[in-house]
């Protein structure tokens, strides 16, 4: 079962083929895994690990398809979202159980996919934070990137977006670790779940101090130094895996599509996932703009770790190049660095 | 349709209290009639406020106000929490944790949240209505409560602790007027505000939280790696304030104070019997100075309980508050360990094998005594008006 293999589950899911009147026709389906994730209103996902989970029906589930998955992924090509995630280098308000908390809002709220928009995914981020988070302050940072520049005027009309967001999935916004974990587990390669927080960031301290009022900082500064993690966050937060990639262009062959039939819906209350590595990942086949107010030093780590394989692409790098923002001899070294990791790429 | 318990019951006692007042609001008999006077509607939906009657107004916080209600739908007595929307920063955090949380919590013990509802301005959230809550009863029955009794209150709060540590919740923010009490004495863990569940050790958690009193020593050092011995800690200094009549620690200035006083009858902790004391956030070397010291820790600590007058003639009272009230977090018990520690042994045993949804009191035997100054005085009872403070 190389599926298996591709999308680890953790030890106490029943993995499921699908059952026998579509075995003929295996295939063409894939894998079908029947997860207890989102009994939420009625059980834990912990109290429902026994015997026959599968067939006896207990609240109510969620069906995760391929293109629900795929279309968060998509989130993640965004270039804000992708700088947004990289300010957040220490992984304060998006780490990857925060993440997962907002995919499952998504679901559970039943977003269509053209609801898939990067304001819906800063309003479910910031509702996850408030739930889960006790540091009070750190999420207001998701505003000056969710906004732009006049987010004091418009953070009311946001926190309204929340409620309704809240109201929308049944409010409720619980997610065990558990949940958060089984859809990391649907596709445990992709960057956004190795965005790992570290221990020392748990402790949340109330600042008193009127002075170090720490406001948002928004897109246009550069994060500040973590004294905690030290220069080591930065790359963390990254985040580039290489593997993503990998992963999913094996996984994706095999994979095809598959939507539940009515039957499999009645029969099995509980989650249904199709196994589906993202289709479109992160940096594959694109260039991203820099983002200018990265450091120069990993600017150069993110493009030498790039994998250019279309032409295309030179395109953006041509935009990139005559960014402004971008002068003098910072200039001349990207540049040069540019060109001859390009040529490289391009030469292959 | 509630029933009511034996007629010599304390504090709801509905017969006085009839006599007494004629509040029509605050009256179950009252009530009684109102609902049979009224057809209700089974057709009408949840999550509207149209489903609900409003009475009177039972307490107002910052940022909500509790009023006594009454469903059309089914005729039941609610508790109706009104949360204002007018400020800028949307629902409250404790209002979306509070619903959240309760929305997956589903125990005999655990106030349950019937339904949610919104108007362009307020929030509400419909609770079962609770008669009294374990401030309030104590505040009824002044010198401590009939042992029997606590140990009652004492097995349902840990029951009810035991359930959402299970779910890796800790509440936060125990004390008495958060343990809400049903005219039969069934004890309910609410106001789940400051409640988190605590899953993912990197998330950011606060040591701001539980009330004073009864916010344990390592947190009050600023401790922020805590878990579920938090609340034990609450429910141990609950339990002697219980069987005391008096809270056991009650600190005014702040912190310090307040550690003072947990030294004073604990003892002073030291790195050897509290490892890791020294490297805790707001620890000051300076700041752990008793005449007391440290190698005189069990005696004192066993002279200072016994000093509790009633603790030491309950069998197995002292030990358990021992077990409860330890200064290390990871000493301390847990509620489902507590649950079967020989205190409770005259409850019957029947009482471990309840599903969660069930009461205690649908074990037969298991009811309430009357309380001491219940059986002196009779007829010197509470005023009715007492119950329509903070209770639902």
């Amino acid at each position: 079962m190389r599926h298996n293999l591709i999308c680890q589950t953790p030890p106490t899911v029943t993995v499921y083929i699908k059952s026998s009147a579509s075995r003929s026709h295996q295939q063409k389906n894939p894998v079908c895994l029947k997860r207890p994730i989102f009994k939420d209103s009625q059980e834990s996902c912990e109290n429902n690990v026994h015997g026959n989970k599968c067939k006896r029906p207990k609240g109510p589930c969620l069906v995760i398809q391929r293109q629900e998955m795929t279309a968060f992924f998509k989130l993640f090509d965004d270039d804000l979202i992708q700088d947004f995630l990289w300010m957040d280098c220490c992984c304060k308000i998006a780490d990857k159980y925060l993440l997962a908390m907002t995919f499952v809002y998504f679901k559970r709220a039943n977003f269509s996919i053209n609801e898939h928009t990067r304001l819906n995914f800063f309003v479910a981020l910031y509702l996850a934070n408030t739930v889960e988070e006790d540091d009070e302050e750190s999420k207001y940072e998701i505003f000056p990137w969710a906004l732009g520049k006049s987010w004091r005027k418009l953070f009311p009309g946001f926190l309204k977006l929340r409620d309704q967001l809240w109201s929308r999935i049944d409010y409720r916004a619980i997610v065990s670790r558990r949940c958060c974990e089984e859809v990391m587990a649907i596709a445990p390669t992709h960057y956004i779940w190795q965005r790992e927080r570290s221990m020392h960031h748990s402790g949340a301290v109330r600042n008193y101090s009127r002075d170090e009022v720490q406001m948002p900082r928004g897109p246009s500064a550069t994060p500040i130094d973590c004294s905690l993690c030290g220069k080591k966050g930065r790359f963390v937060g990254l985040g580039l895996s290489s593997s993503s990639s990998s992963s999913s262009s094996t996984g994706t062959l095999e994979m095809m599509e598959q939507y539940p039939s009515q039957e499999l819906k009645d029969t099995f209350p509980v989650e249904k996932m199709l196994i589906d590595p993202p289709t479109s990942c992160y940096f594959q086949g694109r260039v991203q703009y820099c983002n200018f107010h990265f450091s120069c030093l990993t600017c150069m780590c993110y493009y030498s770790r790039l994998q250019v394989t279309c032409i295309a692409d030179l395109l953006h790098l041509s935009v990139f190049l005559k960014h402004p923002a971008l002068t003098g001899l910072k200039l001349s070294v990207y540049c040069w660095f540019l060109v001859t990791e390009l040529s490289s790429c391009v030469k292959r | 349709v509630t029933t009511f318990p034996s007629p010599w019951f304390h504090t709801l006692q509905v017969q006085k209290s009839r006599k007494k007042s004629r509040r029509s609001n605050s009256d179950p008999f009252q009530e009684r009639k109102f609902m049979k006077r009224h057809q209700w509607r089974r057709g009408l939906p949840f999550g509207t406020a149209t489903s609900y009657l409003h009475l009177e107004q039972l307490c107002n916080s910052s940022y909500s106000t509790v009023y006594k209600g009454i469903s059309r739908i089914n005729g039941q007595l609610v508790a109706l929490k009104v949360i204002s929307l007018e400020t800028e920063e949307g629902v409250p955090v404790t209002a979306i944790r509070e619903a959240s949380l309760l929305k997956h919590l589903k125990h005999a013990n655990i106030v349950v949240l019937h339904d949610i509802f919104q108007t362009t301005e307020t929030l509400t959230f419909v609770f079962e209505y609770m008669h009294t809550n374990l401030a309030q009863y104590m505040a009824q029955h002044p010198g401590g409560l009939h042992p029997h009794n606590v140990m009652i209150f004492m097995f349902q709060l840990l029951r009810g602790l035991a359930y959402i540590h299970n779910q890796l919740i800790l509440h936060r923010d125990l004390k008495p007027p958060n343990l809400l009490i049903s005219c039969l004495g069934e004890l309910k863990l609410a106001d789940f505000g400051l409640a988190r569940a605590k899953s993912i050790p990197s998330h950011t958690y606060s040591c701001e939280v539980v009330t004073l009193w009864y916010r344990p020593p390592d947190v009050l050092l600023g401790a922020t790696d805590y878990s579920s011995e938090l609340d034990i800690w609450s429910a141990g200094c609950i339990f002697v304030e219980m069987l005391q009549g008096q809270p056991l620690f009650p600190g005014v200035s702040g912190a310090l104070e307040q550690l003072q006083k947990i030294w004073t009858v604990l003892g002073v902790p030291s790195e050897g019997t509290w490892p890791g004391l020294s490297k805790l956030p707001n620890y000051k070397p300076g700041m752990i100075s008793l005449s007391v010291t440290p190698e005189s820790v069990p005696f004192w600590c066993y002279f200072v309980f016994s000093c509790f007058s009633r603790l030491d003639r309950v069998p197995g009272a002292e030990d358990l508050a021992s077990r409860m009230l330890k200064t290390f977090p990871r000493e301390r018990v847990s509620a489902q360990d507590a649950l079967v520690h020989n205190f409770f042994s005259p409850l019957p045993a029947q009482l471990h094998q309840l599903p969660d949804a069930q009461s205690l009191f649908t074990v037969p035997g298991v009811r309430l005594q009357p309380e001491i100054c219940d059986l002196f005085d009779p007829h010197q009872k509470h005023h009715p008006q007492a119950s329509s403070s903070k209770f639902w």
